[in-house]
This record gives structure tokens, sequence and C-alpha cells, in this order.
């Protein structure tokens, strides 16, 4: 039988680990690493769920995790990523993750500019536009201010759509 | 693509699942790591007792080495059997390779920013950003906002422990009463153990544990603006890319202070707000300064304001000055309504650090700061 903890804790998996795959996901763009890192952000919230304050909602406190665990992650590829980031420009779908293409071109298009843009702009993007946090959940996640979150999301919204202009994707909605 | 339909497809991104079977093998592999980590744990725990006796044992035995190693000189030892001759040779091919080895080092030393580097044609200080929070701003919480120090130039992790030093020590009484204010005080002053910056890029600033000057109630009720203060001061070395602190060497303590998780922050995130400046030092401006077009505005403003654009205001106030026209004609304008405009006039509507706004919307906010005082 399980005890209350071991409940509790199937819980928290049962409830989040699709968003907070999808999160770290979006941020990698890779299935089988966005799943290690998944993986590797619930170890780190189990084992230390008895130190969970309760200031933050449990989900804020996940996103949290995840989030650190993801910059670590992308932190420690770096050499490798800012090469490929700054030197091979992304022009077709191979490094698109099949998952993407088969939600349309349109998505593909944009999941591809919203690689390219700014990390800090992507994880606004994805916590306040994709996840639709609160500006005050977001800041949490991320411990910033509130008006950076404003800033960020605004100017990424902005490098967004100037990315998606330079691929000269027209949407249909647009064209009719 | 409009602002809704990208929204729209935004949130397509959400249509992104796990399979059943993932999901459950995902789960399933998480048990069994945290399993295998707890019992790990109570392994290490229960040894604990026992390992730190062995080290106990190796210490007293390398100590009493070292003490009749240091009372029984005399002694003979294969190593000290060479002939008095050979080690004269020794001496001497090591006193050549040392003097070889200096010279190589003298002609070979290409890095600017070593102290060695210098010359009477190149700046010996650099100005260094230090974030507080500013008081006399609307914005709730207070923004934080640079003044500056000057540190020599040499090597980069000195300069940041320096920045890092002065900026625990908390404004200066001037700085006060400008509008300044930081958690950080003389109390907190050199409560620092040191940096590390690594090679990738991250940075580890450990602090002494000032939790017992600093109450954590008080530090997490000011912890973003602390954060911030700390993030922009270290992330204007173009050299660090993530920060991480510490009270002790431990991570988790720092952050139970300010009450938050372990968090590492990213350099990127706070160098935001300040756009690209040409140079690095005010000094570096000085000859803008002879050109008709700067010069003529100059001249116009009061001189103490010339004084201080061309010689203590910060690259964030002259770069703006010398290469934004509009920077030049709001200062103009300024003069209309503030005969008496002084240097945190200046700073207030030029600055191109802080969040974005207006020169007219940072001049009407000048204005009204300046309608209030005077009522007050």
């Amino acid at each position: 039988m399980e005890s209350h903890v071991e409940l509790q804790l199937r819980l928290l998996y049962e409830k989040y680990h699709h968003e907070i795959f999808r999160y770290i996901f979006i941020m990698v763009g890779d299935r089988q690493q966005a799943k290690d890192l998944m993986q590797e952000t619930y170890i780190k919230a189990f084992l230390n769920i008895e130190k969970f304050r309760g200031e933050a909602s449990v989900k804020t406190w996940l996103y949290r995790i995840a989030r650190n665990v993801t910059i670590d992650y992308l932190r420690r590829r770096k050499p490798v990523t800012y090469f490929l980031d700054h030197h091979i420009r992304v022009e077709s779908n191979e490094r698109t993750p099949e998952e993407v293409v088969m939600l349309g071109n349109d998505v593909e298009q944009l999941f591809l500019a919203l690689s390219r843009i700014k990390k800090s702009y992507r994880e606004v993007i994805i916590l306040r536009k994709i996840r639709e946090f609160s500006i005050k959940e977001t800041a949490a996640i991320m411990g910033w201010k509130e008006s950076r979150v404003k800033t960020n999301l605004h100017r990424g919204m902005e490098a967004l759509r100037k990315e998606i202009a330079k691929e000269g994707y027209i949407s249909e909605e647009e064209k009719y | 693509m409009k602002r809704k339909s990208i929204d729209s497809r935004l949130q397509k991104l959400n249509d992104i699942y796990l399979t059943e079977q993932e999901s459950s093998e995902i789960y399933d592999d998480i048990l069994s790591k945290v399993d295998q980590i707890k019992k790990r744990n109570k392994i290490s725990f229960a040894f604990k007792p026992f390992i730190t006796s062995i080290a106990t044992i190796v210490f007293l035995m390398i100590g009493g080495w070292f003490i009749y190693d240091t009372l029984n000189p005399s002694i003979n030892r294969p190593g000290d059997e060479a002939p008095a001759a050979v080690d004269d040779h020794m001496e001497e091919d090591e006193q050549i390779e040392k003097e070889e080895a200096d010279h190589f080092s003298d002609t070979t030393n290409d890095d600017p920013t070593d102290e060695r580097a210098d010359n009477k044609f190149g700046p010996s200080s650099r100005i260094i950003f230090l974030y507080f929070e500013w008081n006399r701003a609307d914005e709730r919480p207070y923004p934080v906002k640079p003044v500056y120090r000057e540190a020599e130039i040499g090597d980069v992790e000195n300069q940041i422990e320096f920045a890092v030093q002065e900026l625990i020590q908390g404004p200066t009484e001037e700085e006060r009463d400008a509008g300044f204010e930081s958690i950080f005080n003389e109390e907190t002053a050199g409560l620092l153990h040191g940096i590390e910056l690594q090679a990738n890029g991250h940075i580890v600033i450990d602090f002494v544990d000032f939790s017992n000057i600093i109450p954590s109630s008080s530090a997490s009720a000011a912890s973003l603006g602390l954060m911030e203060s700390l993030n922009m001061t270290v992330s204007q070395f173009p050299e660090v890319e993530t920060i991480e602190y510490r009270f002790d060497g431990s991570c988790e303590k720092f952050f139970d202070w300010i009450q938050m998780d372990c968090t590492v922050y990213e350099a990127d995130d706070y160098i935001i707000h300040v756009r690209g400046t040409e140079f690095d030092t005010p000094a570096e401006y000085s000859f803008y300064f002879e050109q008709d077009e700067i010069r003529l505005v100059l001249e116009q403003l009061p001189e103490d304001v010339q004084e201080y654009l061309m010689t203590g205001a910060s690259i964030h106030i002259v770069d703006p000055f010398v290469h934004d026209a509009e920077a030049r004609e709001i200062l103009i304008e300024a003069m209309k309504y503030l005969p008496n405009l002084n240097a945190n006039d200046v700073d207030a509507l030029i600055s191109n650090s802080g969040e974005d706004r207006s020169y007219q919307e940072k001049l009407e906010e000048l204005l009204e700061f300046r309608k209030k005082e005077k009522n007050d």
C-alpha cells in the first residue's frame, strides 16, 4: 500500500508531467532529452518535497525546478549549440521534431521561429502564451521582477514576429 | 501573422504529449532512481562515523610525520645524498630556466587586461557599475540604477570581486541622498569568501553567511531587488554567462535566506536593459566633445553639467549624449523648465540603462518629481 508521501508524489506526477515535459521540450527541442530532463526534474522534486515551503504553488515550484534543470543542461551543451546557433541557419525541416511537424505547417514555422529567438524571450513566451501563467506566476518561476517579465514578453513577441517575417511566412488567415 | 493568430498557434504547441507507455516507464525510472539515491544516502550516513574516524587517523599520521620531519632535519634520506656540486648546477639550471621563462612571458604577454600590458597610452582604470535600487521612481518595487566605481584594469575575476565587494558595502552617503538604497550596508562589507569564474562562464559567488546580520524576513521581502542588484552588477562582465550564489559554500543556504529555491541565473537576462555602448570607458569618448555638433549643445548646458558629461558621467550617459541627437535635444528642452539642470537630472533624462521609456516621458516624470519636491 502506498504511503501518504508516495501518493502525493504520484499525484504530482500524474497531474503535471505532460506540461512539464512540454515546457522542457519546447525549450530544448529534443524529445529524448526532454524526457531525461523531466525525469531529473521529478527526481529533484521527490527528493526535496519535504523542503517545499508552500509559499508558492506546487506547480510553480515544479516549474522552477524544471527551469533550473533545463538551464543547467543548456549551459553544459553550450559550446556545441553556440556554434550551431551562430553558424548554421535552420533552413529546412530536418531539425524540426516530428511531433511538431504533425501539428501542421503553421505551427512548425512558429516553433522554428521560437527556437531562433533569444532564450529568455522564448522562456517568457512559453510560460505566458503557451502555458498561460500569470505575470506574477511567470515572475515567480523565473525569479524575476514582474516588470522584467512584461518587458521581455513585449520584446520577445516583437522578435518572434520579426523571425516569422524573415522566413516570409504568411498565415492562411492573413491571405484571405 | 497577426497577434491573435500567433497566440492561437502557440497554443497548439500544448498538443504535445508523452505516450502512456513513456509516462509510466519514466515514472518507474524516477521511483527506482529516488530509491537508489535514498539508499546511497542512508549508507553514507551509516558509514559517516567510520569515515570520519579514518580521516582523523590519517590526518594525525600525516601531521605526526610532518612534525617528526621538521624536528629531525639532519637525518639523511635518499634524496639528500646528491653531491653538492650537482646541486649547484641544478640551481644554476633552474635560475637560467626561470630567467628564460620570465623573458618569454614578458615578450609574449598579449593579454590587454593584464596589468603588465598597461602602457602610458591606454587607460589604467575602468569604470565598473554597481546597481542599487532607486527609490525616487514611481515604479514598485523600485528599479535598479547604476552608480559607478573606478577599478584598476587587471584580471577579470579581480574586477568582479571588486564589484561585488563594493556592492555589499551598500551605497555611499551621497548616493543614499540621491535616492539609491540597498539591503547591503557597512555591516555586510567584506563578507565575501571569494568568487570563482569557471572557463565556461559560470561564476560562483560565495558569501560569508550574513543571515544573522540581515534576517531572513527582511531579505526575502527585498529579495527581488537584491537579486536584481547582484545580477545586474555581475552581468556587466561579458565573461560571465551564468551566476550562482552561495553562503559558506552552500547554494541552498543562500537561497534559504531569501526563501527561494537554489537558482542559477543567466547573465544574458540581466544585460537586456543596457543597450550596447561604443566604448568601455567614458574617457574613450573624449574626442566626440571636440565635434561641432556635440560641442555646440554642450556649451548651452550649465558649466557643472558640461564638466560632468566630459569627466564624471558613466558610459550609459555619455554614449547616448554623443550618439543620440534626441538625448541632446531633451537636455536643452529640460533647461527651459529647469534652468539649474544638474548631473542627477542628466542621469534621470538620458541614461540608457533601465526600463525603456521615451526621453519625453522621462522629462515629464522628472518635472513631476521636482514639482512634488518643491511642494514638500
